[in-house]
């Protein structure tokens, strides 16, 4: 996107993005918080940051890539505020425990539920590293330039997240063997 | 394990519903309504504006400071801390701004010249001339002295008249300075030190410009002597051509003629 484009312009633009982009946004935050109607807000909350952020004169030059972070900023602030909030309020804004992984059939798969539970005993980053690369087998380039790192420092840290889980998968396969 | 990873591709099965996409495209235009484009203008325009506004803003407020210090710079006295302001900047553009032809420098530092004897009178007047005031005035005097006498040495070559009549405005104002500061008062024997050395310094002053009015005056002179000296070779030059010609005109006339001699101008002596 360039900096002389007109306004119309960037209205169609950023309605490209949003048809282009709104599935796999969606994805990303459907898997990290679990909610279809929770993931559906913050992926309304990430077009309309973009959205302000071309609306104000800025320019875009790796669509996926500032979706995607912007994304991963507002799932952040999302756990941030759930933290704080009560169990009420968050059912107002929409939450629902009782939905929770029981809205799409993959959920339903055991097997995936196992891997996918021992995800979530990652760190935030780490889980959206994990779904970036296994789900939506994004390049290692690309995870690197979401993360603002390098494509070097991108490989080890799968290296080593990866290594963790087998090492949590093993210790976890023991016990179910004991 | 990367098998079991592998697993997770399964959730890329999951998209949003027709009706999901039918709110986010609402939502979309919705907010494209509710904030439009911000039209701005470009950011080099902007940033060229912003940067003379800028250099404009500091230089009027430069040009206002420096307004400010030469004016409170013109009154001051030999020790007074803006007084190097007034004699290395004021006075510079002031000479600048007269012209840089010795007719027009030398009467401007000679007022300058003038001007520092009478700041020294006023520093008397005040009881404030003690030696080190003495100091800061003899060594702008010196300075003042060398330029003055380098102008008036190129133009007593160009106009005599005009040099002579520059020095003899010096020697009347030293000499009433001279008599001033022999009546100005002094206090203490710090201020009787600042007065004596003030006295030698017009003192040496007066003995300056009687030495270069000596020197014009011997250089006019001797411009005279070589004027008179030149005189008999050009009028036996006449008288020689004269000849010739009168006796190539008439070659056969045997006549005896008187030769065409017309006598040289000489300019008297001055007394």
């Amino acid at each position: 996107m360039h900096g002389n484009e007109s306004s119309k312009d960037k209205e169609q633009h950023f309605f490209d993005m949003v048809e282009a982009y709104q599935d796999a946004i969606f994805r990303f935050i459907y898997f990290r918080v679990n909610n279809r109607a929770v993931a559906l807000d913050i992926t309304q909350d990430t077009f309309t940051k973009t959205w302000l952020y071309l609306a104000g004169g800025k320019t875009i030059d790796y669509p996926e890539a500032f979706l995607y972070r912007t994304a991963r900023n507002a799932v952040i602030d999302y756990f941030k505020k759930s933290k704080s909030a009560s169990l009420d309020t968050l059912m107002e804004a929409g939450f629902d425990p009782g939905s929770t992984k029981t809205v799409d059939d993959v959920f339903r798969d055991d097997d995936i539920e196992t891997v996918r539970a021992l995800v979530e005993t990652l760190d935030e980053e780490s889980q959206q590293i994990i779904f970036m690369r296994y789900t939506e087998e994004k390049p290692i380039e690309q995870i690197a330039d979401i993360f603002g790192t390098t494509i070097n420092a991108m490989t080890v840290r799968i290296h080593r997240i990866v290594k963790k889980l087998r090492s949590r998968f093993d210790e976890k396969e023991n016990n179910n063997g004991q | 394990m990367d098998n079991n990873l592998s697993k997770l591709k399964a959730y890329k099965k999951i998209s949003l519903t027709e009706e999901e996409r039918g709110l986010m495209r609402a939502h979309a235009a919705r907010i494209i309504m509710s904030t439009p484009v911000l039209v701005t203008q470009s950011f080099f325009k902007r940033g060229v504006q912003h940067g003379l506004r800028i250099a404009l803003s500091s230089m009027l407020f430069v040009v206002f400071i420096f307004g400010f210090v030469a004016t409170a710079a013109n009154n001051t006295l030999p020790g007074d801390p803006l007084y190097g302001f007034k004699r290395n900047i004021n006075e510079r553009v002031a000479a600048a701004i007269v012209g840089t032809s010795p007719a027009a420098q030398t009467p401007y530092l000679a007022n300058r010249f003038i001007a520092r004897f009478n700041e020294v009178k006023t520093l008397a007047d005040s009881n404030s001339l003690t030696p080190a005031n003495q100091e800061i005035a003899a060594k702008a005097i010196t300075s003042q002295a060398a330029d003055l006498s380098a102008n008036l040495t190129t133009l007593s070559d160009q106009s005599p008249s005009s040099a002579l009549a520059v020095t003899a405005t010096l020697e009347q104002a030293l000499k009433a300075n001279k008599i001033a500061l022999e009546n100005a008062p002094a206090a203490t024997p710090a201020q009787a030190d600042g007065k004596a050395a003030a006295l030698n310094t017009v003192n040496s002053a007066l003995q300056t410009v009687s030495n270069q009015q000596v020197q014009i005056l011997s250089k006019e002179i001797d411009d005279i002597s070589t004027a008179v000296s030149n005189v008999p070779t050009t009028a036996s030059a006449d008288t020689t051509v004269s000849t010739s010609d009168s006796t190539s005109q008439t070659p056969d006339s045997g006549a005896t003629q008187t030769p065409n001699v017309t006598p040289a101008k000489v300019t008297p002596l001055a007394p």
